[in-house]
């Protein structure tokens, strides 16, 4: 009984949730790997990031802020239905264009990087706009890559070229964006009616 | 509450431009596309105040990118207000109201007037401080004008794309699109085609407000056919089409024809 009660839960949760930014991030994405550009493989990647922010986009935010599930939990749900798809499109898009080892770590670590950045932007987002934070995720990260532009190789924190220090270096820094970013999602979890 | 009166078409028009013009201009995306335009130019000022070998040719770029940027973030702030009716469920009740789908587009292409003016203002007081401290090129008052050019099409492109693709997804689409694309290192022919590109030459420079203009008009029309298809958009319709097309041709013809590099 508890299996088919999170398999429907899950399946009603899936209805809940807006996919055309997925479908949308995915045609877009495989037109311009298409164009034969191998250095956009940067495009899919971020929008299909992006596409993950519109997870937490409930238009029962209201009526469900009431109900004994938590919050956390009912994330953890539009999660579990959003990043398995997000990760095996993207996985499908930019496999093609990747060489080495070091290569797939590293665009794995800006992957991972994006879509913590964008749940943590749209979790606090959501909060604000009662559960549409989807459409403030993506101009917010587009800013954050803006304002990440500015600083020198040296010290940006999201590199989306080269930087001193190599693979590893921009490893390092998009694995502390996704962690940062998780940490902000776990933060905008708790739920409303447990802050003081 | 501000109410706007029923009236002539064109008092009504107006009146929505002004309350979505000024909608906009508070808008935390236009905010945020003005802070944009400001880091720009603070890291051009930086420079200016900290080295003295700055010139405008060489470092005012980041003043350019950072007022580009602005416009793509107007266009996203437009695309968000023309989608209200759709995030709202407001489209039935507002289909009530004694103005048509039509003059609602161009109200909001009105409003669009109000961010594109503001910025200008905003380019064109950086311009006259840059030219206190260094040689600023005569061509860079066109240029100006190219932001407002730029800051009427991109509107346009989120006016269309609310229009014909409801999504609050895609605008940052495009906008991603144009942040991450760019046309190439060595300069082409084809490249004036690229919104952001800055003609070298007072008279080409021109051309491509044209251009810009013409796309807005295109855009526009485009946009309206959506809900009604009559002979006014059509006349519209055609008329931008051959704009962009004649300024195109021109600018291709041009831009690579002369001895020397291409006057991208």
């Amino acid at each position: 009984m508890p299996a088919v009660t999170t398999a429907a839960g899950l399946r009603y949760t899936a209805m809940t949730i807006p996919w055309h930014p997925m479908v949308i991030a995915t045609v877009v994405g495989a037109a311009v790997l298409a164009s034969g550009h191998a250095r956009l493989v940067v495009i899919p990647t971020t929008l299909l990031a992006a596409a993950a922010g519109f997870a937490f986009d409930d238009s029962s935010y209201e009526t469900l802020a009431a109900s004994p599930s938590s919050l956390i939990r009912r994330r953890l749900g539009r999660l579990i239905v959003v990043i398995p798809p997000t990760i095996i499109l993207w996985t499908a898009l930019v496999s093609q264009g990747v060489n080495g080892r070091q290569e797939t770590l590293t665009l794995v670590a800006m992957f991972a990087g994006l879509v913590g950045l964008t749940l943590g932007i749209a979790g606090v987002a959501a909060l604000r706009t009662g559960g549409r934070g989807g459409a403030v995720a993506a101009p917010v990260l587009l800013l954050a890559l803006i304002v990440s532009a500015v600083f020198p190789p040296l010290w940006r924190p999201l590199p989306l070229g080269d930087v001193p220090g190599g693979w590893p270096a921009l490893q390092t820094r998009w694995s502390t964006a996704a962690v940062i970013g998780t940490l902000v999602l776990l933060v905008s979890s708790r739920d409303p009616a447990r802050r003081r | 509450m501000t109410s706007i009166s029923s009236g002539p078409a064109r008092g009504v028009l107006v009146a929505l431009a002004r309350v979505d013009g000024r909608h906009l201009l508070v808008s935390p995306l236009f905010l945020v596309g003005l802070g944009v335009a400001l880091l720009g130019t603070a890291v051009f000022v930086l420079g200016v105040l900290t080295d003295d070998a700055t010139t405008w040719s060489n470092d005012a770029w980041t003043i350019g990118v950072g007022f580009f940027l602005a416009a793509v973030f107007a266009m996203l702030a437009v695309n968000r207000a023309s989608l209200r009716d759709h995030r709202e469920h407001t489209g039935e009740q507002h289909g009530s109201l004694p103005t048509n789908q039509t003059l609602r587009l161009a109200g909001m292409f009105g409003a669009v007037l109000w961010p594109a003016i503001v910025s200008t203002l905003l380019l064109g007081v950086v311009v006259v401080f840059a030219s206190t401290q260094v040689d600023v090129p005569v061509i860079t008052i066109v240029h100006v004008l190219h932001n407002a050019a730029l800051f009427l099409m991109l509107g346009a492109v989120g006016l269309t794309l609310a229009a014909w693709v409801p999504s609050s997804f895609a605008a940052p689409v495009v906008a991603f699109a144009l942040y991450f694309i760019d046309p190439g290192e060595t300069p082409a022919a084809w490249h004036v085609i690229w919104p952001f590109a800055t003609l070298g030459t007072v008279e080409l420079a021109m051309w491509h407000i044209v251009y810009l203009l013409g796309l807005a008009l295109l855009l526009l029309a485009t946009a309206a056919t959506r809900w009604e298809r009559g002979r006014g958009q059509a006349i519209v319709f055609l008329g931008s089409a051959a704009t962009v097309a004649a300024s195109v041709t021109v600018l291709i013809i041009r831009v690579c024809s002369q001895a020397g590099p291409c006057l991208l």
